[in-house]
């Protein structure tokens, strides 16, 4: 099996690597063409370490071709690609450079994040700006450590020209499946709708959170835009242009990808 | 009790578990009837999930938010922090902000200024009547709020004054002003007995006889209706000293407004019970206020007992 990556790996044009996702789980051989790559965003790093987990828990052999040293010093995982020492441990995808970061986190919350933030960034963005990336950051996490019971979850966060872009992405039990215990719906796209209404959760122990509607509401006037994807289901919502789209997936991601985009003009020091 | 959220829950202060834990503790303390401290120092939480689960929960164990009050101090909280814990307890019914007035027009901390006109090079635009923030975030009260106030809610008012005039010729004109600025007040600053609209039209009558402009001595510095002292005007303002919250923006010729002057006099008035309160060692009634106004409460002089005389002859006429 044969696919040619896109041009920009990101939060755009995803139908390629999340059908990378989904065939490795069934075939033995996948061959990733780099040849047209030329960007790697901030949500990118944390996609190609997703790419590379699931290969090796699929016992998938990733066989990669055309992958310049430009793009491989864009990820540490890509400098030592042909390693076979199983899963890489959570360290080992860690990257971090003057404008971004992203962290491979198991077992549980993980504040480096804030650290970071807070450590390298309080004198580039102010403090509302900041607050809300937060804001975002700690609901996200949550849900990926509660509801999807995945061991590893991945945080990525980086300045992208005058766009701040920041996500955390998981592989565990999507949305939809959660949904579909307590709620019913007839597409995964209305489950992740639904999903993002007040008052719908589908926490078990201490029930009855206020789920992300809320931090949304916080977060809108901020602008920007916000991609929401699990299993067949994709919403794309636009907060200054008041813009929803919804969209169905070409190839079923198993697992939760939550990436936003906040326009950081105005909120600079 | 004091709990250094940055130690006690370092690492982990955003889930539902941490808010969790927090909330146990807060439980413990309010239902041991012991003061508990939640310092926030040197910490963003910015979750909604914490604040959430650990205070904003507590509505489900029933916990009031006056209990809450009592027992738990929230120290150096972020400002971000304090709005996301403002909102979720908001949506929970466990509203720890102290509620605004229903008539007013702007949240709590801020005041309104009417629609003014401002000059631009291209000719004058209009500025869009608006809220803006009080120094503080304390609630003060503007000049234009009250105008506002008045000419858009003093109708089908809860108590009003007697209909008797006192045999003067406005005796009866301010009757609605007078009611409506009593149930503002009492419904503001929750006293143990509400003002009675009588004591005010009392107060009036032997201040200016309902007379917004009474002829007075040269020299003479008490503003409008209620014969209000510019030193009042500034004890009521948030530079005064005098009030610790719920200030009013009112200069003297904005107090010529009996509209505006009835206001300030209730709410001195509502000041002076304090300071009656603590004279007397007792809860006073409101006439002994309405002649501590006076400075007729306890002097003895042939004079302070004509103005009390005076004051009963009113207040026997009303009711």
């Amino acid at each position: 099996m044969h696919l040619t990556l896109p041009q920009k790996i990101g939060s755009e044009r995803l139908d390629t690597v999340i059908e990378s996702l989904s065939v490795m789980r069934e075939v033995s051989e996948l061959n990733l063409n780099w040849e047209r790559v030329e960007k790697i965003e901030p949500a990118g790093r944390a996609i190609i370490s997703i790419l590379i987990d699931q290969a090796i828990e699929k016992n998938c052999l990733l066989i990669h071709s055309n992958l310049n040293s430009n793009i491989k010093k864009d990820h540490p995982l890509l400098k030592n690609l042909f390693k076979k020492d199983g899963l890489p441990k959570p360290d080992q995808h860690f990257y971090k450079d003057n404008n971004s970061f992203h962290i491979c986190c198991e077992g549980g919350i993980n504040l480096l994040y804030k650290e970071i933030l807070t450590r390298d960034y309080i004198n580039i963005l102010d403090e509302d700006l900041l607050f809300s990336i937060q804001l975002v950051f700690n609901e996200l996490i949550q849900n990926a450590v509660d509801h999807s019971t995945s061991e590893r979850y991945y945080v990525y966060f980086g300045l992208v020209d005058d766009e701040v872009h920041f996500g955390v992405l998981d592989m565990g039990v999507t949305l939809p499946s959660k949904m579909e215990q307590k709620f019913n719906a007839k597409t995964d796209i209305d489950f992740l709708e639904m999903s993002l209404k007040e008052g719908i959760t589908t926490r078990r122990l201490r029930s009855g959170g206020l789920g992300l509607y809320h931090t949304l509401e916080m977060i809108k006037e901020m602008g920007g835009k916000f991609v929401f994807i699990s299993r067949d289901g994709q919403i794309r919502r636009y907060f200054s242009q008041r813009k929803i789209s919804r969209l169905k997936l070409k190839s079923r991601l198993h697992g939760t990808w939550v990436m936003f985009t906040f326009k950081i003009k105005g909120h600079t020091k | 009790m004091k709990i250094l959220i940055k130690e006690t829950f370092k690492d982990d202060y955003i889930s539902r578990e941490a808010g969790e834990e927090l909330r146990k503790s807060i439980l413990a303390a309010i239902n041991s009837k012991e003061h508990i401290v939640l310092d926030f120092q040197d910490l963003v939480i910015a979750s909604t999930s914490f604040f959430d689960e650990s205070i904003a929960k507590l509505v489900n164990e029933n916990i009031r938010p006056d209990d809450f009050k009592e027992f738990v101090t929230i120290k150096d909280i972020n400002r971000n922090d304090q709005k996301v814990l403002d909102q979720v307890t908001k949506y929970r019914g466990f509203n720890l902000q102290e509620l605004k007035h229903p008539w007013r027009i702007c949240p709590l901390g801020e005041h309104w200024v009417k629609e003014f006109p401002r000059k631009t090079s291209s000719g004058t635009t209009s500025v869009e009547g608006h809220c803006r923030k009080n120094p503080k975030n304390k609630d003060v009260i503007s000049a234009d709020e009250l105008l506002h106030i008045a000419n858009t809610h003093f109708k089908n008012l809860e108590m009003l004054p007697s209909n008797n005039d006192l045999k003067f010729p406005k005796g009866n004109d301010y009757n609605l002003i007078i009611a409506g600025w009593c149930q503002y007040w009492n419904e503001t600053l929750k006293p143990e007995t509400k003002i009675h609209p009588n004591i005010v039209k009392a107060l009036i009558a032997t201040e200016s006889g309902f007379d917004p402009e009474p002829k007075v001595s040269k020299g003479h510095k008490a503003i409008g209706i209620m014969q209000l002292m510019p030193e009042t005007l500034k004890y009521l303002s948030p530079s005064g000293k005098e009030l610790k919250n719920l200030f009013l923006y009112v200069d003297s010729e904005e107090a010529q407004n009996p509209i505006v002057n009835i206001s300030a006099g209730v709410r001195w008035l509502f000041r002076k019970y304090e300071l009656t309160k603590l004279k007397l060692k007792r809860s006073p009634t409101w006439e002994e206020v309405l002649l501590d106004y006076k400075g007729v409460l306890t002097d003895e002089s042939q004079k302070a007992k004509e103005i009390r005389d005076h004051v009963v002859k009113y207040m026997r006429a009303l009711q």
